[in-house]
């Protein structure tokens, strides 16, 4: 997620929103938080379709990690995208190819080995998977880099006494030390339990910031590409396991507002031979 | 410190010397604020009147009291004893005298004195008598000392603390006198001067960001003093191109670009290179390479390049200047440039030895040659990691290495001396793998309109010859149609297909017919391996220059370039064409009307493919560990032996010799030649 105005960060990922679809997105995201009467609404990213590409907003209400998303392929019209079962998240894992920029194109899943051994289990089961249409593979891959890679600088959010998690307006930015170290981002995702079993645990924890992983633990070593920019005033992490995942921060200094966000504009394919490339 | 500790002494002093006296003393002083001298005199006068009535009657307190004063009487003692010696004392005087007139007001000086003048007239042996001037002079001296630790005086101090009583006009000064003191002593505290005490230094700001700011200012520098001279020198108006991206949504930024820009303007100027173009940027894991692509330079300057020492990297150079074989070692040995350039004559020369050396039963190919200005080494390419960073020209391409980096899959780190590790093994810098995926991105994905280009022969037509032909500009070239470039075939490659042997012109591998690698990338050659005669292998070939793009082989399902227009709304004659490769993700080509250009913004990897077992990239399997030799009944003949010794052999050699003597001396001449040759082989 990120704001309009920090368009120019993205640069240092090399792509950009042009101005057409800037225009288009500020007034479109706009009516449609209105429309669906949300309190939130953002730009998620881009997915690059062979033909076209599309849009992801999301909007929320109270609660962040229980975010809708909506797709657009021309910034104007937004469409739902729909909720998928885990078994549907399954399988969309298991597709590699590009997407095409139509909703409804269908992917036929593969049949691969497991076919057999539910063969020999019961014959009767129907072997052919239902296909799988775009807009679900859409949320299901959305949904997956959500969990693998959205991330959020530490500070930038906090936990009240109700476990609620706000988003922290007086955040100030990382500092110097803490901002090429992996430990200072977060992955923003739910279900995090804080273990303060050893003191050891306990020595740099902050109860109401230190509220999501870090990302320093993800395997493999090197899955993230943290580099300095202008001369060490922002940093940007991209994620090789999702290329296309794009993260930037800036801390406030005398020169500059502090400014977080990312954004995913990739073909929204994982990177599945990451191991061996590193 | 020392002045508080100064102050004491004088305080005790006057106890000791006056203890009923002082108080008044002091008032007198405070007192007649706007008084003139006459005043101080009378009362210098009462003091030495009555120093000189207390002095016997305490003299013994007194010798006491500077006994445990220790120092500062001794240092007295000393000063006086060179006051007395003549001239030197008159020099004081002078000196004395000149800082009397300045600054301090006349009204400060009695009680300093006063005070000192008993001191000094204490510790001073009976007989030796001075006038009240000099008296006057000597006390002035010892007070006017600088302390080591703070740099100031008694003197100035004790001015300082009068004149800001004069000037604040206090009542009853004394009784806040300690205060005042240390008012003065505060004011004074300057935390930047050197050793001050207690200082707090400016810390000059060492930050990254500011020597980023100083280098971008360089590249200002630059351009004003060229004054963007002329001389035939092409660059495209990158500014003008990265608008045209910036619709097709690429963009490194405009301020960025811009210094782009301004490095390559300055690159072009110092390295003398006629034309060159942003060709992209590959981004690594801990730093990314800005590429920018040059046409070769003529063959005079060549030397020039590589001979210069001024280069920002001279291991970088040095790779391009020598022989390719032994690149990786040249890495490694990199302190002694001179020394390596001989150790790599000797190990070339190695290569082919007089002796015979037993025969690997692998045959190996013959090294390829490697191309030179042409094909794919026709442009060079300069990298840098940051903007305004030193250029780095990298290698040119080896064909073998070109062959092994599309059999690997490696993210790029940003170093170029960083050591690719992996199977099958690559044995070189990252510097070279770089410069192979570069060439293969271009072969790949450099593609112009139609009859933008045509071959260079007269009616413009392929010949029917071996190789890519050479191709010039058409200066008849009429602008397409934003309408027509949406079509793919209306454009065409103009860079020249790369063979899978890893070269744009075939070479025959001289006696190597097996190890020719048949590549994914559609190569054509099949069947040379049946033909096991090193002469009859079939060329390779790909498809000619200027084939249109719409005829390249699909990506799996989905075509291997895609056409869109950047914008819905824009009129069509104003809406910019975006060619885009799927094979290579990242390698774009825009397009306005007679505006096209193509960039590379990516992590420099291959699409392998978009079906569920393309997408992993399987490595080429490792070959099957070799089997210790077994005896069989079918091949008796052949056992395992012990080596010989070196006595043996040397023995055998000798014989050998000897029989070769004897055959010379026999047949003579012709028969010579004909055994080396076949040695050689």
């Amino acid at each position: 997620m990120f704001l309009m105005d920090d368009i120019n960060y993205l640069n240092l990922g090399g792509f950009t929103i042009n101005y057409e679809d800037r225009a288009g997105l500020n007034s479109s995201i706009r009516i449609l938080k209105d429309a669906e009467k949300y309190e939130n609404v953002s730009l998620w990213g881009r997915i690059l379709g062979v033909q076209k590409d599309y849009f992801i907003a999301q909007c929320w209400n109270d609660d962040i990690f229980d975010r809708k998303y909506f797709y657009s392929t021309d910034t104007i019209t937004w469409l739902q995208l729909p909720e998928i079962t885990e078994e549907e998240l399954k399988d969309i894992s298991q597709i590699y190819s590009r997407f095409i920029g139509d909703p409804s194109y269908e992917y036929q899943l593969p049949n691969p080995v497991q076919n057999n051994q539910t063969q020999l289990d019961d014959e009767n089961q129907p072997q052919e998977k239902e296909p799988i249409n775009e807009e679900k593979r859409l949320s299901g891959v959305i949904k997956m880099i959500n969990y693998d890679v959205e991330i959020i600088p530490r500070g930038s959010y906090y936990q009240d006494r109700l476990k609620k998690i706000h988003f922290n307006y007086k955040f100030k930015g990382l500092s110097e030390k803490e901002m090429i170290d992996l430990t200072s981002y977060f992955h923003f995702r739910s279900g995090f339990k804080l273990s303060l079993d050893t003191i050891e645990d306990r020595i740099d924890i902050d109860q109401s910031i230190d509220i999501f992983d870090n990302i320093e633990k993800d395997k493999p070593d090197g899955t993230w590409s943290l580099q300095v920019e202008h001369g060490g005033s922002t940093i940007t992490l991209k994620s090789l396991l999702w290329p296309g995942y794009f993260f930037f921060h800036t801390p406030r200094t005398a020169m500059r507002q502090c400014k977080f966000g990312s954004m995913y504009n990739g073909y929204g394919i994982k990177n599945v031979n990451l191991g061996i490339m590193l | 410190m020392s002045d508080a500790v100064n102050q004491d002494e004088t305080s005790e002093n006057i106890g000791g010397g006056e203890q009923t006296i002082a108080p008044t003393d002091v008032e007198d002083n405070n007192v007649p604020v706007e008084n003139n001298e006459e005043n101080n005199v009378a009362v210098n006068e009462g003091n030495t009147e009555q120093d000189g009535g207390d002095k016997e009657e305490k003299s013994t307190t007194n010798e006491d009291s500077n006994k445990t004063s220790g120092e500062e009487s001794g240092e007295n003692i000393e000063n006086n004893e060179e006051k007395t010696e003549g001239n030197e004392a008159n020099n004081d005087e002078e000196k004395v005298s000149e800082e009397k007139t300045e600054p301090p007001p006349p009204q400060e000086e009695p009680k300093p004195v006063e005070e000192n003048v008993k001191k000094i007239t204490f510790s001073i042996p009976k007989d030796c008598v001075l006038t009240e001037t000099e008296e006057l002079l000597v006390a002035k001296t010892f007070l006017m000392k600088n302390s080591e630790k703070t740099n100031t005086n008694t003197y100035d101090h004790m001015s300082q603390i009068i004149m800001s009583i004069l000037d604040s006009k206090i009542d009853n000064a004394v009784d806040i006198f300690e205060t005042l003191s240390t008012q003065v002593k505060k004011k004074k505290f300057v935390p930047d001067s050197f050793n001050s005490f207690g200082e707090f230094r400016y810390v000059k700001e060492t930050k990254e960001e500011l020597e980023d700011a100083h280098v971008k200012m360089e590249l200002f520098q630059v351009d004003n003093e060229d004054g963007h001279a002329d001389d035939g020198n092409e660059m495209p108006d990158l500014m003008s191109i990265s608008n045209l991206f910036e619709w097709a949504g690429l963009s490194l930024g405009k301020e960025e670009t811009f210094l782009i820009n301004a490095s390559m303007q300055r690159l072009m100027t110092e390295k003398g290179l006629k034309s060159m173009r942003f060709w992209g940027k590959i981004y690594g894991t801990k730093k990314n390479y800005y590429i920018v692509e040059a046409d070769q330079k003529d063959e005079d300057d060549d030397e020039e390049v590589y001979g210069e020492d001024d280069l920002p990297n001279p291991e970088e150079e040095e790779e391009g200047n020598l022989d390719n074989e032994n690149d990786d070692e040249k890495e490694k040995e990199k302190e002694n440039e001179n020394e390596n350039d001989e150790n790599e004559v000797q190990e070339s020369q190695i290569e082919e030895p007089e002796y015979p050396v037993p025969k690997i039963k692998i045959k190996k190919p013959n090294t390829l040659t490697k191309e030179i200005k042409t094909g794919i080494n026709k442009y060079m390419y300069y990298v840098c990691n940051y903007v305004g960073g030193p250029w780095y020209k990298l290698a040119d391409v080896i064909p073998e290495k070109l062959q092994i980096s599309r059999k690997i899959r490696k993210y790029f780190t940003g170093d170029l001396n960083h050591e690719i590790i992996s199977y099958p093994p690559f044995e070189g810098s990252e510097a070279q793998y770089l410069r192979c995926q570069i060439a293969r991105i271009s072969a790949a994905t450099s593609i112009c309109p139609t009859g933008y280009y045509v071959f260079d022969t007269e009616d413009g037509e392929p010949e029917d010859t071996e190789g890519p032909q050479p191709i010039i500009v058409n200066t008849e070239f009429e602008a397409l149609s934003n309408d027509q470039l949406l079509d793919l075939s209306n454009w065409v490659h103009h860079v020249p297909y790369i063979l899978p042997q890893g070269k744009t012109s075939w070479e025959n591998p001289f006696g190597s017919e097996e190890d020719e690698e048949n590549e994914e990338e559609g190569s054509e050659e099949e069947g040379s391996e049946e033909e096991n005669e090193a002469e009859r292998v079939e060329p390779e070939s790909g498809p000619q220059l200027l084939t249109p793009i719409s005829q390249d082989d699909e990506n799996d399902d989905i075509p291997s370039w895609v056409s869109k227009y950047c914008s819905r709304t824009l009129a069509p004659q104003f809406n910019p064409v975006c060619i885009s490769s799927t094979r290579w993700p990242g390698a774009h080509t825009v397009a306005l009307s007679d505006k096209f250009s193509s960039i590379y913004i990516g992590d420099g990897m291959k699409c392998y493919g978009n079906t569920y077992l393309s997408a992993y990239h399987i490595p080429q399997p490792l070959t099957n560990i070799m089997t210790e030799y077994q005896e069989n009944e079918v091949e008796k003949e052949i056992t395992e032996q012990i080596d010989p010794t070196v006595e043996e052999e040397k023995a055998f050699e000798e014989e050998q010799a000897e029989k070769l003597r004897e055959k010379e001396e026999d047949e003579e001449g012709t028969e010579e030649e004909e055994e080396e040759g076949s040695e050689e082989d």
